[in-house]
């Protein structure tokens, strides 16, 4: 036996050649001329076999730990780029820092916005846009929280020392919290910063401070309309139109008492001006009044008429020429009513009723107003109102009270049935909220009126009512008085607010109870209007 | 090692205003304090640490002579102190001077006037801060 040539070449190149020499001649020797290998060469043989044995189960392992590895590596840029993902992901800016207070390349593409600039490798005092003052305080509470143990104040509150509004130059609020970082062990390892835009949120909450403040603007002129109605007077006398020639003490006396009272109405735009003009005034040496007025007039004037606005708003149109008010129960005043005539006085009784008692139909109406715009407000859908304009026709409240009622039936039909949506309205070329008009006049004798509510609104559609009752015989005017018929109904389905279709019937009830009439006229597409025809009346019955 | 209780523990009030000294001093007894001494100086209260080992210590910011501050630099670094509690008391609310007394070692800072509720939170922390740091100090030994 030989031992190949491939083979002692190998041996020579790991074993180098004077060892494959010897393991040659040690296996060759005792070779038998057959060729048989001895003992002492089989030996050596196998030892080497198992030699190499050895080394190509280590390879193997070596190359299937590779394998592993190699895996291992790719799960941990997998795991990398999907928690960049995910720190992306969040919308906000995310970025972690140590001891040193110096950021890592771990940080969420948010920082870009939300900070402004990428952070790694930099200072989080600097990334933060603190001066130096302020960064070396950072760094020092940063030091204290990763001191182990030196204080017994927990991470949270010692965080509060740090800043927490960052300041963007685009003028977004973002607010910065912090997270401690630790490591199995529990050992502090880094500090999360996470910066979030909150200006959407601070907005909204600016809008509802300012909603607040209104609510409070309102209540307190409501509350005491003599003291709103002469507040205005004065701002008129004294700034606006002026008339009798003021001295410098009179208006600076008569202006701050002024700005006292736009203080408490929360007026804060005029308190503003007047606060101002009254410094001005400190720092001049002479004052020309006139010249202090005509500087502000213009400002003042606006003003003006916003709070004119909410008084309107309040009490209804030529508030402030209105007198002052008496306020007694219908039920007190009956009574005297009564008392009267049983006194003897029936003349005086009747004109009691007539002229005291007896409230304006335009006041009546005031809950109709109120539920058209709380219908309108539930359904979100827009209406203007007009009230009537006359508050001259008057009558007893308590018999009419049932009528009243009744009309919130028709307050839910015209939100429910007259409103079209508004790309509609805009191209038949009307105004985009639906409008509701009501008036009040007397009918051909004074001892009846009118009240008519006009809607500019879908109107009643003919032909779908037409086939919904049957009515093939009827002219238009007589079919459209079958909207009062209880059950009907030209609604498909029927919604929560309306559409069951006994409502109306129910006013025309109340009506007819009173000797009245109700009629309603309607034009698909344009609109409808209710007439309703009642008597006057003045005293209980 | 056995934790403390809060009527073991031995703490001292260093204050130049004796009014101070006993507002603090009432509300401590309040918590359950028993072993409350007062110094109105460094020097008095350097005096009274030597001969009697503090828990707590209760250092007013700003004194005439040596300050609070001072007060605590010189004694934070000493092994002996290694779990004596020095609290802060000041007036300042500012974030620098918070910043300051912490990083010269300062376990916990209470602004002037001292409320019990506050107090009493804060106590409560020290308290497990000195009983986990003689824990500690004690393994530490081992």
């Amino acid at each position: 036996m030989t031992i190949s040539d491939k083979l002692v070449q190998q041996l020579q190149q790991h074993l180098g050649n004077d060892n494959t020499d010897a393991l040659v001649a040690g296996i060759m020797e005792g070779t038998a001329p057959s060729g048989e290998v001895s003992l002492q060469g089989m030996n050596l043989l196998s030892s080497m076999y198992a030699i190499l044995k050895d080394v190509s189960i280590t390879y193997a392992e070596y190359e299937s730990q590779l394998e592993e590895f190699v895996e291992m590596r790719l799960q941990m840029e997998k795991l990398n780029s999907s928690t960049h993902a995910v720190l992306d992901g969040l919308g906000q800016g995310i970025v972690f820092f140590d001891s040193q207070g110096i950021c890592s390349d771990i940080y969420s593409k948010s920082c870009l916005a939300i900070l402004e600039s990428q952070p790694s490798e930099r200072h989080i005092g600097e990334v933060l846009g603190l001066d130096d003052n302020d960064r070396k305080q950072m760094q020092s509470l940063i030091d204290i929280v990763f001191q182990d143990q030196s204080t017994a104040i927990p991470f949270d509150e010692l965080m509060q020392l740090a800043p927490h509004r960052y300041v963007h130059s685009g003028g977004n609020i973002i607010e910065i919290n912090y997270r401690p970082m630790h490591d199995p062990s529990g050992k502090l390892t880094g500090i999360l910063l996470v910066a979030n835009d909150i200006s959407k949120e601070e907005a909204a909450k600016e809008e509802i401070r300012l909603k607040e403040a209104r609510i409070v603007r309102m209540l307190r002129i409501a509350k005491d309309k003599m003291a709103f109605v002469g507040y205005l007077r004065q701002i008129e006398n004294v700034l606006l139109a002026p008339t009798v020639k003021s001295q410098k003490e009179d208006f600076a006396r008569n202006l701050h008492t002024i700005k006292g009272m736009s203080k408490f109405f929360h007026l804060d735009a005029i308190t503003s001006i007047l606060h101002e003009l009254e410094n001005v005034m400190k720092a001049q040496e002479t004052v020309c009044v006139e010249e202090m007025r005509s500087v502000c007039r213009d400002a003042i004037a606006a003003l003006f008429d916003e709070a004119k606005g909410y008084g309107r708003e309040i009490w209804g149109n030529n508030f402030e020429i209105q007198e002052d008010v008496v306020i007694l129960p219908v039920s007190y005043a009956t009574e005297f009513g009564k008392e009267l005539r049983e006194q003897g006085a029936q003349g005086i009784a009747f004109s009691y009723f007539q002229k005291i008692v007896s409230q304006p139909v335009r006041d009546l109406l005031i809950p109709f107003e109120t539920q058209l715009s709380y219908f309108a407000v539930m359904t979100e859908k827009k209406i203007n109102i007009t009230m009537p304009a006359s508050g001259e026709i008057r009558v007893f409240p308590t018999v009419y009270k049932e009528f009243f009622e009744s009309l919130v039936h028709i307050a839910r039909n015209i939100v429910d049935h007259a409103s079209e949506p508004e790309e509609t309205r805009l191209k038949a070329g009307k105004s985009p909220e639906l409008n509701v008009k009501m008036d009040v006049s007397y009918g051909s004798f004074k001892n009846t009126m009118i009240l008519t509510i006009e809607d500019d609104g879908k109107g009643i559609d003919i032909e779908k009512l037409r086939k919904k009752i049957n009515a093939t015989g009827e002219n238009e005017e007589a079919l459209l008085q079958h909207i009062f018929d209880p059950k009907i109904s030209t609604r498909d389905s029927v919604s929560e607010e309306s559409g069951r279709g006994i409502g109306l019937n129910a006013v025309k009830a109340a009506v007819e109870k009173l000797d009245g009439s109700i009629n309603v006229a309607s034009k698909f597409g344009k609109g409808s209007v209710f007439t309703l025809s009642l008597p006057i009346i003045w005293e209980p019955r | 090692m056995a934790k403390l209780n809060i009527t073991d523990m031995k703490t001292l009030i260093v204050d130049d205003q004796i009014s101070n000294i006993y507002d603090l001093e009432t509300l401590l007894k309040n918590i359950g304090f028993t072993h409350v001494d007062h110094a109105s100086d460094a020097e008095k209260a350097t005096e009274k640490m030597e001969t009697t080992h503090y828990n707590i210590i209760f250092i007013d910011w700003n004194m005439p002579g040596r300050s609070g501050y001072n007060l605590l630099q010189q004694y934070r670094g000493e092994r002996k102190y290694d779990n004596t509690a020095f609290v802060i008391i000041s007036a300042e609310s500012g974030n620098h001077y918070i910043v300051e007394a912490l990083k010269a070692g300062a376990t916990a800072y209470i602004v002037k006037p001292a409320v019990e509720d506050t107090l009493k939170k804060q106590i409560e922390r020290v308290f497990s801060w000195i009983n986990q740091r003689t824990d500690s100090l004690s393994t530490q030994k081992i």
